[in-house]
């Protein structure tokens, strides 16, 4: 098996992806989830210049309210992750293409109470800095408080349907040195 | 260094890509790319729904003018893949997120100069036959992926064509999905 740790040398018509290195591979997964997320800000920008922003946020959280489900069930299944409690919901939430599997993007921080019971804490955003940056209230508004808590739960749903993520703190921040948004995860069975 | 074959064990804050075995991380490759072309599909069809196909299509279009220059970008450069000849193209093509990675194609490059790409397998194509959405399949495959493929010759090669040898409808099952030829052609 080779062990690719670039593609500088010849083209290969029948290379396959378990000819690269780990090394690649891993880079490879960090670029799809950077460039899964430039989409869908370019996305977002164009349709917020014409319709506006409530437009592209509604098509914004249509689309990811379907897609975000299967990304969930399809990477629990591709890493074997049993349960369906908070641990498990929050183990397959980190190799999703558009959560915290890039670190340079998004940078998270659990606090595990029981296996229904987690306090999720997002330490660095770049999607609210790129708001903060550009003194762009409405967008991180939107994106914070409108797009993100029903994804939350859409994520967290695809796994169990009683389980519910609600936010304990959401931006704006104080300062640079405060923490993005923190989340609490829990299993709460319908009376 | 672990070579997790999955993640069945215990939840580990620290665990990282580097962790799991390469089988593992091949598994997560191909569904990455499944998903980043899944969530553009269903921006596209909430587009459609809302302002109608063409202003969906017209909007798809634009995001790709971009979206396929970011793809060059930083998938040349995580792979170090340099060069400016048919090769170096159809090297891209092959672990493009949105192609090679999920679709099945077959290259043949016969010189630096010259090559034929043929797509044998395409998901959306299917897709879009399962669905019998001719307007899709007719914007995805005419208006989206005759300028990109253009877009990435000359990426690589300002005198660079890329020609479409034969587009979709396709006249049965055992049909290719598409064919492309990549040729430069010095400015006379």
């Amino acid at each position: 098996m080779k062990e690719l740790k670039a593609y500088t040398g010849d083209f290969d018509p029948n290379l396959r992806l378990e000819d690269l290195s780990k090394e690649v591979l891993v880079n490879l997964l960090r670029e799809y989830a950077r460039l899964g997320l430039l989409l869908e800000a370019q996305l977002n920008s164009l349709i917020s210049q014409k319709f506006g922003v409530e437009a592209a946020t509604d098509i914004n959280l249509k689309a990811r309210l379907v897609v975000e489900p299967i990304e969930m069930k399809t990477i629990k299944e591709i890493l074997g992750i049993p349960g369906n409690d908070v641990v498990s919901m929050i183990k397959t939430m980190q190799w999703i293409p558009d959560g915290p599997l890039n670190g340079d993007i998004f940078q998270l921080h659990y606090d595990i109470k029981n296996n229904n019971h987690v306090i999720m804490t997002v330490t660095k955003c770049k999607s609210m800095e790129y708001y903060e940056r550009h003194g762009d209230e409405k967008g991180m508004k939107n994106l914070c408080e409108v797009l993100e808590p029903p994804i939350f739960n859409a994520i967290c749903q695809a796994i169990n349907p009683d389980m519910k993520m609600r936010p304990l703190k959401l931006p704006p921040r104080k300062s640079k040195d405060d923490i993005c948004c923190q989340w609490e995860i829990k299993i709460e069975p319908k009376t | 260094m672990k070579d997790l074959q999955d993640y069945s064990g215990r939840f580990d804050p620290h665990v990282e890509l580097q962790d799991f075995s390469k089988d593992a991380l091949v598994r997560l490759v191909t569904a990455a790319g499944k998903l980043y072309m899944g969530l553009d599909g269903l921006w596209v069809a909430s587009m459609r729904q809302k302002f109608g196909d063409r202003t969906a299509f017209d909007y798809d279009k634009e995001i790709w003018r971009t979206g396929t220059l970011l793809e060059l970008r930083r998938v040349t450069e995580a792979f170090n893949i340099k060069g400016n000849d048919v090769a170096a193209v159809f090297k891209f093509l092959q672990v493009d997120p949105g192609f090679g990675v999920w679709f099945e194609l077959e290259f043949d490059l016969r010189n630096g100069n010259y090559g034929i790409m043929t797509v044998t397998r395409c998901n959306p194509l299917l897709m879009f036959e399962r669905n019998k959405d001719r307007d899709l399949q007719k914007m995805v495959c005419e208006e989206i992926e005759v300028p990109m493929f253009q877009v990435v010759a000359e990426y690589f090669n300002p005198d660079m064509k890329a020609t479409a040898l034969k587009l979709p409808p396709r006249k049965g099952e055992d049909d290719i999905a598409c064919q492309w030829e990549f040729k430069i052609e010095p400015k006379v």
